[in-house]
This record gives C-alpha cells, structure tokens and sequence, in this order.
C-alpha cells in the first residue's frame, strides 16, 4: 500500500476509458494520486500528453512482460487497480494478479471479455440460455446458421462499441454480412452467431433493451444505475442512452436481479460491470455482460444527479467507500437526460458537410451538440457506433415525450449531407 | 446611448480572429463562437485539446500545451497566454506530440476522452 501520503491508484488506460479528467477529479476528491498503465496502442500513445496532465505514465510496451511491468509498478506502492476500458481488462487482471490488488481472477476474465465464453458460463450457472455457434470462416457458416435459425444477430467474438455487429432476418442476409466482415482491413478472425432475443414492441426512438450497472465489492454486486437505450441504427449501430428508462417499478427491479445474478455467474468480484437487458414478453434476458462501467453513463448519471459509477469504480478500488450512497436511482422521475449518438446511415461512406448545428444547439432540451465526424471524415458501417456518430447532443428535457421529439428532429439529418455508396 | 450591433464576446484582435477559425475548424462548427465560450462545452475533448495546441503553436510560434489547452480553455484566455508567451519568448512548456494517422484514432471505439 501507499507509503505515507496520498494513496495511489493504478489505471490500466485505453480506449473507451471515462476522460481521465474526470478521473482526476474523482481521485482528487477521494485524496488519490494516478498512475497510468499504457499498453502500446495508438490510442494511449496519443493520449499521453494528456495522461501525463494527471499522473504518472508507465508505457507498458517498456517491459518485456507483465511480471516486469509488476515490478516496476509495485514500486511505487499502489493501493489499488482499476481500468475503465475493454480492451485493458486483461491487462488489469494479469497486473493485479503480479501486484496483489483486488481485481477479477485471470482465469475469469475469458468469460468477461469474450461473448461465446460468456454464454457459456451464463448457461452452466442457469443464468441465460441462448443458442450460439462460433464462426470464423464463410465455408463454415451454413452450419452455425442451420444450429442457430432466424432471426439472428452476428458480433465479433471479443469487441465493443457495436463494431461488425448485425441483424440477420434472412439466409442472405447472412451470407453477404459474413462475407463483409471477414475480409477486408477491418476483417474479424472470430464471430458469434447468436440467436436474436427479441424484445417486445416499442414505438420509435425506444430501444427495446436497458443496461444495468453494478458495482462490485469482494463478490457482492450490488446494482446501482439503469440506463434506458434508443433503438440502435441499421444494421446494429448503438445510438445512446437516456434516464429514467420508460420501465415499471417492478420490472426495473426483475432487470436489475438478472444483472446481479448475470455478473455472479461471471465471478466479476470487484468493481463496475455494464450488463444489458432485453425485454422481452416473456421477461428480461441477458444481452451481454461488459466488465466495466458502460459508454455514456457516468455522464448520464452524473447529471441526473445519481452516484456515479465512475466514482465508485474509483473509491472501491483505492477499498473506500464513495462519501455519497450507493444504490439505484427512482424507476421514475418527471424529466429525462440523456445522451444521443447521431449515427450516419449505413449507406454513408464519407461526411461531405455539417451545416445548421445552431439551429440544433439552440433547441430547447439541448445542452451540447458536439462534432464526431468532420466534414471529409471516412464513414463504414462495419466500424461500429464511435467511428460513425456524426454528432452527440446532450441535454435533458421535461418528459419523455420531449425527447422523443428531439430525437426526430436529430434524425432528420437535414443538418448533415453524406456521400453514399454507389453514389456521386 | 447609440445602438449597436457589436457583440461583446466578438474577437478583438487578429490573433483572437485566428483563434476562433481554429476553434471552429477543431470543432466542426459552422457557426460564430464567442471569446468566452468554453472548448470543451462546444464539443471538445482530450484529442481535440492535443490538435488545438499543436496547431496554436504552429500558428502563433509559440509553445503551447495541451494542459494550457485545458488551462485556458476560451479564445479570450488562450490570447492572453499566447500574448505574454510572446513576450517573455519563453519556451518552457513542450511541444505536444501528434503521431501520423491521428485521425484513425477516432476511429476506434470507446469513448471520447
């Protein structure tokens, strides 16, 4: 632990992470020094100098292997672990193991970063049963479809933020979407084939699923935060989310169980998890358990006025408790906030001009309209939710009915023209 | 009193003009920003904070970082910081680092830091 002073927490940092603004300004308020862990990608190398504003940077790249890495990391006394991204979980599992920290168990973490290890687990434990078959190669793909049947939904086996990930309502449907994402530069090595849950019902902009996020502590989870979920864009493209989700008290309550019991199953012991719910009208059902605290919704639930998840991460790991309770917000509340993803159609392969965000931003309900694709920026669908949201609005509006006008009017895409495939 | 149709927040200077096309270019914004609107409330964030200050030091021959970027985050901040970098002609902050493909970053998931 930490020699005298502030204690130190080590954050195995990569894409997708909470800003590591936010961060410091958690760990200043629990009395925390950083330390940031970075694998050698491109996104933490370009991220350093920012990094560096907040805490101490280690290039993990720098060592050859982990034990290494633990060694020089054990110098400096941390008194806990955590990571905010996907694609450091691993990372911070094998670390913790060499530093003796808190975290998941290594050999969990297969179960926790990879959708066919999951399923697996979710079965054994009688958590969720969903019918499923690995697919790496199309001439072994009639197979895995003739197991599965229609409708179905096909994602890469270890992959965030929607990337390669579609619905399948027919066999051709099927066959060409395969076909796109196992070639080309963006190709995947490992699929899922899963069959599609469908969810009830539910008028435009809603999504038919929630996420759920836990906290964990020496194995007990405890829920803490829902998030309601727009309809994602074709083929499967996430859009964001919004809270209070429009969800009876009760069933609020039986989603926020099967989370619980989703992320036991996964032995996620320590710190946050993102798991999504589908309703159906037979009842909630597991979509996918993430690790880690979901995209957007700290923000959310910093600005609904609820315990942050991003702080609790923080304050568990450093083994304190947040000085504001834990526990999970009202089912219900007058007013929404809410975080939306403009996401560009399917069809789009280059943004050509963005014009008329003021007439956006000066809405009533609009707090923010920020740029994610500039004009001249690249577009592929296969990319998945961030590398296709043109803009993210946020804001909060009286009732939901609000919001769902909005998300009309940003759906007009009368303030954006794109280039399409097959066109000028 | 004469009306007038000034803005109070409007630039004051060619290097706060300059400044502003910066902003709007790093943003994506097609409209006017104030010298006393914030970066990061129009949408920036830690990548655009890194391009900000690697092409204000470029511009102006200055060296500016991007803790400066998050230091003075308005147009009217950051020309008061370039105008005493001038004249102190000091160079005691680095020069940020912007590895070739950048952009490709964005690309990548997650979210925006």
């Amino acid at each position: 632990m930490s020699r005298g002073g502030s204690p130190l927490l080590v954050v195995c940092y990569d894409v997708g992470s909470v800003s590591p603004t936010r961060m410091s300004r958690i760990a200043a308020e629990a009395g925390a020094r950083l330390a940031f862990v970075c694998p050698p990608t491109a996104h933490a190398r370009q991220m350093r100098p920012v990094l560096e504003c907040h805490g101490a940077v280690i290039d993990a790249g720098a060592y050859a292997g982990v034990r290494a890495l633990g060694s020089a990391v054990s110098a400096l006394h941390p008194a806990g672990i955590v990571t905010f991204s996907e694609r450091a979980i691993e990372l911070t599992a094998e670390l913790a193991a060499v530093l003796g920290l808190p975290y998941q168990d290594v050999a969990d973490i297969p179960a926790i970063r990879t959708k066919a290890a999951q399923r697996e687990r979710l079965r054994k434990a009688g958590v969720e049963n969903v019918r499923y078959a690995r697919v790496n190669r199309l001439e072994h793909s009639d197979a895995a479809l003739a197991h599965i049947g229609l409708p179905a939904i096909v994602k890469p086996d270890a992959g965030a933020g929607s990337r390669n990930t579609f619905v399948v309502r027919t066999a051709e449907e099927y066959r060409s979407g395969l076909a796109a994402v196992l070639s080309g530069h963006r190709r995947e090595h490992e699929l899922i084939v899963e069959e599609l849950l469908v969810g009830r019902a539910v008028p435009s902009p809603w999504g038919d699923y929630v996420a759920v996020d836990c906290m964990s502590r020496d194995g007990a989870v405890e829920p803490l935060f829902i998030t309601g979920r727009f309809a994602p864009a074709e083929p499967f493209r996430e859009r964001g989310g919004y809270t209070p989700p429009i969800l009876p008290a009760a069933e609020t309550e039986r989603a926020a169980d099967l989370a619980v019991r989703a992320v036991r199953a996964l032995n996620i012991r320590h710190g946050a998890s993102h798991t999504e719910i589908k309703l159906t009208e037979e009842g909630p059902r597991v979509i996918e358990v993430n690790g880690r605290v979901g995209g957007w919704v700290d923000d959310l639930a910093v600005r609904s006025g609820k315990p942050s998840p991003a702080a609790a991460a923080i304050w568990y790991a450093l083994g304190r408790t947040p000085g504001t309770g834990l526990g999970m917000p009202p089912a219900s509340c007058s007013g929404t906030v809410y975080h939306y993803a403009a996401i560009a159609p399917k069809s789009a392969t280059r943004v050509r001009a963005l014009a008329g965000l003021a007439g956006l931003r000066a809405l009533p309900g609009v707090h923010q309209v920020a740029v994610r694709a500039r004009p001249g920026q690249a577009l592929d669908w296969r990319d998945g939710t961030c590398a296709n949201v043109v803009i993210a609005v946020t804001g909060a509006t009286g009732s939901h009915e609000e919001l769902s006008a909005l998300v009309r009017r940003f759906e007009s895409f009368d303030w954006a023209v794109f280039d399409e495939a097959g066109g000028a | 009193m004469e009306p007038t149709d000034v803005l109070a927040d409007e630039p004051r200077s060619e290097m706060e003009h300059t400044l502003v096309r910066i902003w709007q270019e790093i943003l994506g914004l097609d409209e006017r920003i104030g010298i006393y609107d914030d970066f990061f409330d129009l949408g920036g964030h830690s990548l655009l904070a890194i391009e900000a200050a690697i092409r204000i030091s470029g511009r102006f021959a200055v060296r500016v970082s991007v803790k400066t970027v998050f230091e003075a985050p308005t147009v009217a901040a950051m020309g008061v910081v370039i105008a005493h970098k001038r004249r102190a002609g000091t160079a005691e902050e680095a020069v940020p680092w912007l590895p070739a493909g950048a952009d490709d970053l964005m690309a990548d998931g997650g979210r925006l830091p």
